[in-house]
């Protein structure tokens, strides 16, 4: 009768041996169990939530091009200066200011008409220019050229020998020009320059004097109107947008859209690309810090409505422990081209988000 | 001490080997803190899990830490199981669940007069299951793994010959963590996610035993468990696994008072038939809606026969200790969302094979069992358990 007992208990325990199903991963329904999942929540933050708190504008005199010119109702004006302190201007006979063309925008047929004034060398604000500080008036238009195929403006050497050792000229589009150009600026391989012509006893010489400083100014003719994201101008905008409270603490945002719409675009240039990134550190125009990582490109074209996903970065603040110190919207490539446009957001930003799962709590 | 060390080596890899497969339970599993592990370790589980009385250097269970006087070497013991569910749900699939896991690792210590100074690892619940979710859109995968551990030091002693007594300081600690993924169907334009949801629990307690031994061979025992209180802490990391784990909140818990009660008496020379009846308060242990809607206070009443070889047997067959059993329990958790008490009916048997030289024995168990009603609960599942201890002497 023992005998039996151990045998059947050896087949018993060799059969649940044999038996061992390792790595059964079976997912069952949760009916019978009480953890259970969170749905979906849907909402959204009206435009008025979503405000432009500041406005980005890059430095435009380390530039190494600068804009002269129209296009449409954009003007331009570029002023390079030049020392010539040590240039001999006692047998100067002859002077030529030399701009270097990099591209130019222009209307089919649209009229070409570049001048050039005598203007004051001194750069009150070093990052951008007021055009106040620069005036022009028609007794100081020194030169003018209708072709930018040469773009060589012969000076008369006596302004030359007027300037107190530094001078500087003013390049805009005349009183019919249609056309915008970008010229190579100081900080370039082939920047402005001015070639003196001396003649010493009968042997003419040519003196190089290179641009010390260069700067130029947009008027994008948008005014004061909020949201201008401007390739020319070097200007974006911050965008807050707080995070509805009424989303809990650990929601996670499955979708999140935010459509901007293009107005009063002009885009010569295609493609017009925008950057959007949040900001890590509070902003600082001498100092922007973004979150390369959560960056978003979009290409702008006017009146084309743009729906940009920003899930990744509300979920980035909100989840994430980034700080949300707003989106920097600006022009992905800076004083390259004029393209520009209102582009600013005109709807609700829109969310649909999961709650944590109510398991156990 | 060289072949020892080479012993409990093995055992350890073996037990490394049996970390996976995770997530191999019923999802009932997930319920509350999980399913209670029975205090049944050693020579308890051939015996249908009764022991609360029986005096035996082989009996490793800890609501009676007087049991511990029995142990006159310096030992260690470490113990693995094998489970197999089979679970039917009356849908077209009845689907098995396995793992293999540690139950224990012990040491004991006799060290002066009868005292014998313990410490004691073993888990006390667990989870692991894996449980599916469809929404209208979306599916939702959970994985719930982890459970409650105890660390137990003891105390023993042996007073006036037929009395023992022991005490010892329960440490209970672990987590239960939740990994919810959601994916959403490919005509979607929802990001799918990922969070994960660590619930971390430690608080302790005491548990207090005895064992009287009685004329014609009888001994009567049992112990007692207070409660523990568990702290709670729930940390979130929500949203993806590169996201930074934070803090959502705090809670409690608890593992709830227990007492269990046993007579042991020897049959003749070769035998010994025991009894148990254990309970545990767990209704006084829920804390959350959810727990007290699912906790009740569990049950078992425990019955086995444990055959002893003389030392003069020369039948191969009769050489080794056996033992048979039978048990029926009531579980910490009614089922869900039928809320009803959920019944366990097992057999069990039990084989243990001493090593030479005295280095001590691994032990053997296999318990095949019914648990649940498909009418009452609307699940119900076999099971077998099949578990290895080895117990070594420390030389």
């Amino acid at each position: 009768m023992i005998r039996r007992i151990w045998g059947a208990a050896a087949c018993i325990a060799v059969s649940a041996l044999l038996a061992c199903d390792t790595g059964t991963d079976n997912a069952v329904t949760g009916d019978f169990t009480e953890i259970s999942p969170s749905g979906l929540v849907t909402g959204a933050v009206a435009p008025d939530s979503l405000t432009i708190t500041d406005t980005y504008a890059r430095k435009l005199a380390t530039l190494n091009v600068a804009f002269a010119g129209n296009y449409g109702e954009q003007k331009s004006f570029a002023v390079h200066a030049f020392n010539v302190r040590y240039a001999d201007l006692d047998s100067l006979v002859g002077v030529v200011l030399r701009f270097s063309l990099v591209k130019k925008w222009t209307p089919e047929n649209g009229a070409v008409e570049f001048e050039v004034y005598d203007t004051t060398p001194d750069f009150p604000d070093t990052n951008r220019i007021d055009p106040a500080d620069f005036p022009i008036t028609p007794d100081k238009r020194v030169a003018s050229v209708s072709d930018t195929t040469d773009l060589n403006f012969s000076i008369d050497p006596a302004i030359i020998k007027a300037w107190p050792g530094e001078g500087a000229f003013l390049l805009q589009g005349g009183p019919g020009n249609e056309t915008m150009i970008s010229v190579q600026s100081d900080d370039a391989s082939s920047p402005p320059r001015l070639l003196l012509i001396s003649n010493t006893a009968g042997e003419v010489d040519t003196t190089t004097v290179v641009s010390i400083r260069g700067a130029y100014h947009v008027d994008t003719a948008l005014g004061d109107t909020q949201g201008i994201v401007s390739e020319i101008n070097g200007t974006g905008y911050i965008l807050s947008m707080p995070i509805p409270a009424s989303v809990p603490r650990f929601a996670v945002f499955n979708k999140a859209t935010l459509t901007f719409t293009p107005e009063q675009a002009t885009v010569p240039d295609s493609p017009f690309v925008v950057t959007i990134v949040p900001l890590i550190a509070a902003f600082d125009q001498n100092n922007i810090l973004v979150d390369t990582v959560r960056t978003l490109i979009v290409e702008v074209l006017p009146d084309t409505p743009v729906t940009v996903d920003l899930t990744t970065i509300l979920n980035g603040w909100h989840i994430a422990k980034a700080k949300n110190l707003g989106l920097l919207i600006r022009p992905s490539e800076l004083s390259i081209t004029p393209n520009q446009a209102v582009f600013a957001p005109r709807d609700s930003l829109r969310f649909t988000y999961t709650p944590l799962p109510e398991a156990s709590r | 001490m060289t072949r020892m060390l080479s012993l409990l080596f093995g055992a350890a890899m073996l037990l490394a080997g049996a970390a996976g497969p995770v997530h191999a339970n019923p999802i009932h599993s997930a319920n509350g803190l999980g399913l209670t592990i029975p205090d049944d370790a050693g020579i308890v589980m051939g015996m249908g899990g009764a022991g609360a009385a029986d005096i035996h250097s082989r009996n490793l269970i800890y609501a009676n830490p007087a049991i511990l006087a029995g142990v006159k070497n310096h030992s260690f013991a470490i113990g693995a199981i094998y489970r197999r569910n089979q679970v039917f749900y009356g849908g077209a699939e009845n689907p098995i669940y396995t793992s293999f896991d540690p139950v224990l690792f012990q040491l004991s210590l006799p060290a002066w007069r009868g005292i014998v100074v313990g410490w004691r690892l073993a888990p006390l619940t667990y989870t692991d299951s894996v449980i599916g979710f469809d929404g209208d859109t979306w599916t939702d995968r959970v994985e719930v793994t982890g459970g409650i551990n105890r660390s137990s030091v003891a105390l023993a002693a042996t007073v006036f010959t037929r009395l023992h007594v022991g005490i010892s300081y329960d440490y209970n600690f672990g987590m239960i963590q939740e990994d919810w993924e959601r994916t959403f169907e490919s005509s979607s334009d929802l990001q799918g996610l990922y969070t994960q949801i660590k619930n971390q629990y430690k608080g302790d307690s005491f548990t207090f035993g005895g064992v009287l031994s009685l004329p014609r061979n009888i001994s009567i025992g049992g112990g007692y468990t207070t409660e523990s209180d568990l702290d709670e802490t729930i940390d979130v990391r929500p949203g993806s696994l590169s996201n930074p784990e934070q803090r959502f909140g705090s809670g409690s818990g608890a593992v709830p008072s227990s007492w269990r009660a046993g007579i042991a008496a020897g049959i003749g020379p070769l035998f010994t038939a025991a009894l148990d009846y254990t309970t545990a308060a767990w209704s006084d242990a829920a804390r959350t809606p959810g727990q007290k809607a699912l906790f009740v206070d569990s049950y078992a009443v425990s019955g086995g026969v444990r055959y002893t070889p003389d030392e003069d047997q020369e039948l191969f067959y009769l050489r080794f200790p056996a033992a048979l059993g039978v048990h029926v329990r009531r579980l910490p958790n009614r089922s869900y969302p039928i809320l009803e008490p959920v019944m366990e009916r097992a057999v069990t048997a039990g084989i243990e094979f001493p090593l030479g030289g005295d280095m001590g024995s691994v032990v053997t168990a296999l318990e095949y069992g019914l648990r649940g009603d498909k009418g009452d609960n609307g699940w119900e599942e076999t099971y077998i358990r099949a578990a290895v201890t080895l117990v070594g002497t420390i030389k």
